[in-house]
């Protein structure tokens, strides 16, 4: 999965069948610059919301096929939140390295 | 299958049942230089990997649903090996 930022929600009036009830995030997925500068990121993404995860906090997406795998039902999603993130620890580079 | 560096890692208290338990490290995808080459990706490790080690990642989703015990786990990203070297060339 990876990591990204919320920065809103989206609401639809008319959908899909299978996402009725669902809660949709506007997210921005982490670059590789993003842990160290809190910028950098990459476009942003919808995604598929069962967590209840608030505006600014940070999730973990697993997008791809895997992204439907907890429905039962076949469920249109390439972006599923999984995780809310607590804490973050990244060292961008080994300080033991020579 | 791609190459990455582990560079740290998340905890989570809230998120899909399947992952209960498991370790969520972050690893850096890199180049043959070692230079970050797309998004960090937050992976299980099933090998026990340490800090700053060189590994493969790999994205199938099928083998990590088995590891996790839980055929509706989201989860595609795991670590699929540790590696040794990685060098430009043919191997001679």
């Amino acid at each position: 999965m990876r990591l990204a930022t919320v920065i809103g929600r989206v609401t639809l009036s008319v959908r899909h069948p299978a996402l009725k009830g669902e809660r949709l995030l506007v997210a921005l997925p982490w670059g590789p610059k993003t842990p160290q500068t809190g910028a950098d990121h990459d476009y942003s993404i919808v995604v598929y919301d069962q967590l209840g995860a608030g505006s600014g906090g940070t999730i973990g997406v697993c997008e791809s096929t895997e992204a439907t795998r907890p429905f039962e039902k076949p469920t249109p999603v390439d972006a599923y939140c999984a995780a809310l993130i607590d804490t973050v620890f990244y060292q961008p580079e080994d300080p033991h390295r020579a | 299958m791609r190459l990455a560096i582990i560079r740290g890692y998340v905890t989570s208290t809230v998120k899909h049942p399947s992952f209960a338990g498991a370790r969520l490290l972050i690893a850096q995808p890199v180049d043959l230089a070692d230079k970050p080459d797309g998004p960090p990706q937050v992976v299980i490790d099933p090998l026990g990997t340490a800090l700053h080690e060189k590994v493969i990642l790999c994205s199938d989703g099928s083998w990590a649903r088995a590891f996790l015990k839980d055929p509706r786990s989201p989860c595609r990203w795991w670590v699929m090996g540790i590696v040794d070297e990685a060098s430009e060339g043919s191997a001679a």
